[in-house]
């Protein structure tokens, strides 16, 4: 039922929207601070100035840590990207870098060398300068497996940081991570990487109080302890009650920051903090009762924008029925997934026969459409006799949610209206979940993917023959190629051919996959809350924001 | 539970209650009959407890729905609403069967009317009077303006109960800017607007034998395949009759009949009470009645135990195991079995120490009866009042302790199946109400059913208690 | 009776070993590891973190250093919240639970004792027969009802009191409501035990006595019969702390109550070993040792009672 051709509407359209969203030229030879960018993200008038600015939001859940190299969740980031800052930061509103802890760069003319250059004014909480040194022992603690930071591979894109994490090489002098001068830090990269100044803005590349972390061990990132560089610091932390953020007077661009508190809720029962939302008690609430969301789509403050990650199921292409393809081809095609974005899931998720969302300029193939004769011929090509009932019955494996079971529910009443396939649900904990689905043991598991940066490339490589993410048993030799062939290539344009060549592969052709949807960020915003701009990343830096009656 | 008496409190069991006056010439049964029909919280309970276990074993017999079928285009709808009997999709292929709910044996032409009009509900957000978003309600992405141009569009508002409000005229909204005069009520900061344009309804003639289907018309012109989206039916008629679904107690979210997953939901539960509660039994009693009979120093160290295991937060292994090695529900059976039976050893204990002493059980020795033989056919039939009011107890304990479980999302599955038992139904209900107490069918119905089931199970067990064994009534 | 004491004091250790030793194996023979995540890790820091917590061992080296660590008091890091250790994890969660559950059992004890005195002397009157309607209500309504229904009529349509969060013992107004409705069950229960004690107390014959001989009804009431109506009720003052415990795993998430009970689930979840474990533990010694202390309370009022070795 959707408006098909007709000029009524001028939609600013769902790819275009996506495709600003990064990307570095790499060309680009000599960066100066324009300030011209900032100061479309800054209030007009002074009338701010009359609001109190405490700004309360609810992170979901209480954080694991605030170590930026050892953080893994959104929570968690939500609060590090307030109290660290990397070289480079994001913007809030096109995700392009802009100057960070680094007020400029230079990037060789191969795109292998990068200099940043650390600015004058960039300081620790404690007042002591951010040099060049301290991303060095950052980025060497990441390295080190004993820190066990999960996100490493982050830095893999450097010379030498792979094989040092993995103790191939002992000496640190051999990756490319050297310090010329205290305000200068050059990195040298494997191989281009036309993403690199995306991977710099993210957590795991932020700079760390070293020395604070050898005089107080783990206990460091305790508010008594805590030494940051970023806008906020941590003014106090009671456990699964409240965090507190202050703006750091020692920071940099200490101007800009309007809130004088922040206050970060831990709750994790959407339903209480929906309620202490519509109490006025929340300034922006991150998540919704989707089971109400007909309730609270009526609300002015809800919103609901494009996020970088695909919802999307798991083949094991090692086990019948899924080790012939057309069973594989068959089960995509008897899937409607415009009913289910629409009917079950009803929060505007782009239903998405293909795996990776529109990014960087990036257009998906169209991949496998809906179309339950020809699966039903397919499934018989294969040899599963169609018409007679229970020939056919597989699993289909969930992790504990009623989200992930409505859809596994209608998922499976489609495969059984349209295949005559008997889909028994089995749900289990998440980690028992990734557990069954490392081993290969699965038929069919649900699975989700957000991507880590702003490049097509964090939703191929992944695909690899025994590559950690793949969990399919899925080979192929032409695949791997392609993808060692787009590594190499530093043409957007040709690059995204071969990111579609590599797309087909996966949604037209093999089907190790079978996506569902693209997903969506709902939330609730206060009226009152401003310089918050939508994103596919959901990045919302408090700098920028500010109240206003 | 009088914990550690080392003699047993009470000293006898049926029949010697002192709130009882015995009448001359009835029997022991019949003073208990008596007793039990008088009290009306525990009659009230037993017509409570047979309604429900009939409702819920018979039940599904009777309602024609399948509590797993889901009609996501219908959503949650209130008690009493009919919709034509279809499925989310319809396909008809000459040749093929009939795809439709019904049973089409009988009827040799079907006709359905569907309409071809579409729908578009697009969503407009204020900020200090100045339009701040508009976006598609089936597409995330924001718009930059919304106009409405063409003649053969309509754009209603639609208001919250789900009808068409005001029409709009030839308007363009861009965003960033005021929306137009007198569109938006004075603090009115939201508004959706569904759009139309208007198609004639589709009528599909479809010629049936014996449920086959014989030949297609669409709009009188011939087809041998259709395929007709059950959101855009509008009505069926099979030989002019109409073919419609009724759900009595309304739908879920996902369209599904609440009445069938009420009913299927207490067979799950009640299934859950009884086996555990069995599980329980055999535990216990054997437990208490070897424990009781062989006495002594014996006796003594098991009932330690007991008063030991007693200490144990039984409820955390539970969950533990639940969430470590799958909700299975033969661990879940087996699992809370074994935190009921303690207080049943302690009952079947006192009651064979009791038991023993008495005349009949010497001479059951005396006769040559071996231990296992006057334990399982002397002591423990003799004691089976007390046991079968304590198990009437533990059943709603049992159901009680499911749901807690189901609620902190620890329900359980078989065979590929979400048994969605009645705590799950009341968690899935609570996170559905609205908080203007919309859609509340999906909380109250399973809520009340289910305090009811076990507000008779209870008032049933305390009335057995009371009528048969008046002292055993602190346990 | 002080023998029976020393027994049960002994006991307690040997159950809570057996309670850790079970959970902790339970806990590793589980399949799916506390490192598991949707990216998966870099075998190398996956061997880093084994390393790390011991997990490389094998399990009966495990259990020992476990055992090493547990003598010493100290429960571990936890394997989730990494920059924390169990013990300060149960230190900033434990004195909510222990407040929620204090105030829990006050309000069941309070209201189940009047309800149970007032149908026991009101017997077989429409008092006795409402409360007791009432009570097997209260019985049979999941805690998980009542929560969300006083929230919704008491924070969200007539704004008394908070809706949900936590901030602190000066804001004891925060516990109002998962208080009562944790304690609500416990008081049908309570009333009932306490009503048939009475009753039961009430027919005794040196009750009879006592009343014949003209002595003043709230003597009879309070000296005789609420004494002895009590028993019942504190023999099951130990079980109901530790359903008590139970339940407020279901309220401190309605509430978001920062208590251990969240805690316990989530680390259950979230295969945290470490924080299952220490959980687990601390509700073990506290059920143990309430149990240990409802069981000698109820040997000093009942009289009757004759403990082993006394």
């Amino acid at each position: 039922m959707r408006l098909e051709s007709t000029a009524i509407m001028t939609i600013q359209c769902f790819l275009r929207c996506l495709s600003v969203c990064v990307l570095v030229s790499c060309s680009t030879s000599f960066r100066t601070l324009a300030a011209d960018w900032k100061s479309a993200l800054m209030p007009a008038t002074d009338a701010w100035k009359d609001t109190p600015q405490i700004f309360t939001f609810n992170n979901g859940a209480e954080p694991e840590s605030i170590d930026p190299a050892l953080i893994t969740g959104v929570p968690e980031s939500r609060i590090v990207n307030e109290l660290f800052e990397g070289l480079v930061t994001l913007d809030p509103k096109t995700l392009e870098p802009r100057p960070g802890v680094a007020d400029r760069w230079e990037i060789s003319d191969d795109g292998l060398v990068y200099r940043f250059h650390i600015r004058d004014a960039a300081r620790w909480s404690n007042g002591s300068p951010v040099t060049a040194m301290d991303f060095y022992r950052s980025w060497k603690r990441v390295l080190t497996p004993s820190t066990g930071a999960a996100y490493v591979y982050q830095l893999y894109a450097v010379k030498g940081a792979a094989a040092y994490s993995r103790g191939e090489i002992s000496s640190f002098d051999e990756v490319g991570i050297s310090v010329p001068d205290r305000a200068t830090l050059r990195v040298e990269l494997a191989a281009p990487c036309t993403y690199f100044l995306d991977l710099v803005a993210f957590h795991t590349l932020m700079p760390v109080p070293v020395d604070a972390i050898n005089a107080h061990g783990d206990q460091w990132v305790h508010p008594t302890h805590f030494v940051g560089n970023g806008p906020y610091v941590l003014k106090s932390w009671e456990p699964r009650q409240k965090i507190e953020l202050v703006p750091n007077d020692d920071y940099w661009d200490r101007s800009t920051c309007k809130l004088e508190r922040v206050v970060v809720l831990p709750y994790d029962d959407v339903d209480t903090s929906y309620k202490l939302f519509l109490q006025g008690k929340i300034h922006w609430l991150p998540a919704i009762p989707i089971a109400r969301i007909h309730e609270v789509q009526r609300n002015p403050d809800y919103y609901a924008m494009p996020y970088l990650g695909t919802y999307f199921y798991r083949l094991n292409v090692n086990r019948p029925p899924f080790d012939d393809v057309r069973v594989r081809k068959a089960f995509s095609m008897a899937l409607n997934r415009e009913s289910i974005t629409r009917h079950v899931l009803k929060g505007g998720q782009q239903p998405a026969s293909w795996f990776c969302p529109p990014v960087a300029g990036y257009e998906p193939v169209k991949g496998l459409q809906y179309d339950p004769e020809g699966a039903r011929r397919l499934l018989r090509d294969a040899g599963v006799d169609v018409e007679s009932g229970n020939t056919l019955r597989v699993e289909l494996l969930y992790n504990t949610s009623e989200a992930h079971k409505k859809v596994a529910e209608a998922v499976a009443a489609q495969w059984k209206k349209n295949l005559n396939v008997t889909v028994a649900l089995r749900n289990s904990e998440w980690k028992v979940l990734l557990g069954d689905m490392s081993n290969l043991n699965y038929q069919i598991v649900r699975s989700s993917w957000v991507g880590d940066y702003g490049d097509p490339n964090t939703f191929f490589d992944m695909w690899i023959t025994g590559g950690g993410n793949n969990r399919t048993g899925w080979s192929n030799a032409r695949y791997d190629a392609l993808l060692a062939q787009a590594a190499a290539e530093r043409d957007k344009a040709r690059r995204n051919l071969l990111f579609q060549e590599m797309e087909r592969i996966l949604v037209e052709e093999e089907l190790p996959i079978i996506p569902l949807y693209i997903y969506v960020n709902q939330g609730l915003l206060d009226e009152a809350v401003c310089g918050w701009f939508e994103n596919v990343r959901d990045y919302h830096p408090l700098k920028y924001i500010w109240l206003e009656e | 539970m009088t914990g550690h008496q080392t003699t047993p409190a009470h000293d006898s069991g049926i029949g010697k209650g002192t709130s009882v006056t015995p009448v001359k010439g009835m029997s022991l049964m019949q003073v208990s009959i008596r007793v039990f029909m008088r009290n009306r919280l525990a009659t009230t309970g037993l017509v409570l407890v047979v309604a429900i276990v009939l409702a819920v074993v018979v039940g599904p017999w009777f309602c024609r729905h399948d509590p797993t079928i889901l009609h996501p285009w219908i959503g949650a709808r209130p008690p009493g609403f009919t919709h034509p009997a279809c499925h989310s999709e319809n396909t008809f292929q000459v040749g093929g069967r009939a795809d439709l709910p019904a049973a089409l044996e009988d009827t040799s032409a079907l006709r359905i009317t569907a309409e071809t009009s579409t729908y578009e509900t697009v969503r407009i957000a204020l900020r200090r009077g100045r339009v701040k978003r508009i976006s598609r309600l089936d597409g995330a992405v924001a718009l930059e303006s919304f106009s409405l141009d063409s003649e053969s569009m309509q754009a209603y508002e639609l208001l919250e109960n789900g009808e068409l409000g005001r029409q709009f005229s030839k308007t363009t909204i861009q965003s960033g800017d005021e929306p137009p005069p007198g569109m938006f009520a004075p603090g009115q900061r939201v508004m959706m607007i569904q759009i139309e344009s208007p198609g004639a309804a589709v009528i599909y003639d479809i010629q049936l034998a014996h449920g086959t289907v014989a030949a297609i018309t669409a709009d009188g012109e011939s087809r041998d395949h259709v395929r007709i989206a059950g959101a855009r039916i509008q009505e069926i008629s099979a030989d002019g009759t109409l073919l419609q679904q009724r759900y009595l107690l309304g739908t879920d979210e996902l369209g599904r009949d609440l009445l069938s997953r009420v009913l299927y939901g207490g067979r799950i539960s009640l299934l859950i009470g009884i086996v555990a509660t069995l599980v329980s039994l055999i535990i216990g009693v054997c437990y208490g009645a070897v424990s009781g009979y062989v006495g002594g120093h014996v006796d003594r160290q098991m009932m330690n135990i007991v008063d030991i295991l007693y200490a144990i937060p039984f409820m955390f292994l539970v969950i533990i195991l639940l969430v470590l090695f799958g909700r299975n529900i033969v661990i879940l059976f087996v699992a809370l079995g074994a935190v009921q039976w303690l207080t049943m050893a302690r009952i079947v204990r006192g009651q064979v120490l009791t038991l023993k002493q008495m005349a009949f059980i010497e001479a059951a020795r005396m006769s040559g009866a071996g231990h296992w033989r006057i334990i399982l056919r002397y002591l423990i039939p003799n004691a089976a009042g007390p046991i079968v009011i304590y198990a009437t107890l533990t059943v709603p304990l049992v159901i009680l302790e499911e749901s807690f479980l189901a609620f902190i999302g620890l329900n359980v599955q078989f065979q590929g199946k979400n048994l969605d038992s009645w705590g799950s139904l009341i968690q899935q209900g609570m996170i559905a109400v609205g908080m203007d107490g919309s859609r509340a069918w999906l909380l109250i119905v399973p809520a009340v059913v289910m305090a009811l089931a076990l507000f008779g199970l209870n008032c049933l067990g305390d009335g057995l208690r009371d009528s048969l064994d008046p002292r055993t009534r602190n346990l | 009776m002080p023998g029976y004491v020393v027994s049960r004091l002994l006991q307690a250790p040997v159950v809570l070993f057996v309670l850790v030793t079970i959970t902790f194996f339970m806990v590793r023979l589980a399949p799916g590891g506390p490192f598991a995540s949707e990216r998966r890790l870099d075998p190398v820091i996956e061997k880093a973190l084994h390393e790390k917590f011991h997990l490389d061992k094998p399990l009966p080296e495990q259990y020992g250093y476990f055992l090493a660590d547990l003598l010493k008091g100290d429960l571990g890091p936890s394997f989730k919240h990494r920059n924390q250790s169990v013990n300060q994890i149960i230190a900033a969660t434990l004195p909510q639970s222990i407040v929620l559950g204090g105030i829990a059992i006050t309000v069941a004890l309070s209201i189940g004792l009047a309800a149970g005195v007032v149908s026991a002397l009101k017997h077989n009157t429409s008092w006795d027969y409402t409360a007791m309607t009432a009570a097997v209500v209260g019985i049979s309504l999941p805690t998980f009802v009542i929560g969300p229904l006083l929230q919704l009529q008491f924070a969200v349509y007539w704004t008394w009191l908070p809706l949900a969060g936590y901030e602190g013992m000066g804001r004891p107004s925060y516990l109002v409501l998962p208080a009562v409705t944790l304690g609500l069950p416990f008081a049908a229960r309570i009333a009932r035990l306490m009503r048939a004690g009475m009753l039961d107390v009430l027919q005794q014959d040196f009750v009879r006595t006592a009343r014949a001989r003209g002595m003043p009804e709230y003597i009879v009431v309070f000296r005789h019969a609420f004494r002895g109506g009590i028993l019942p009720v504190v023999s099951y003052l130990g079980p109901a702390f530790t359903q008590i415990l139970t339940g407020s795993l279901v309220v401190e998430k309605i509430f978001q109550i920062p208590g251990l009970g969240r805690e316990f689930v989530e680390a259950a979840l979230n295969r945290d070993y470490t924080l299952v474990m220490g959980t687990v533990i601390v509700y073990g010694v506290f059920v143990v040792g309430f149990n240990l202390a409802a069981d000698i309370a109820y040997g000093i009022l009942d009289p009757r009672v004759q403990y082993e070795g006394a």
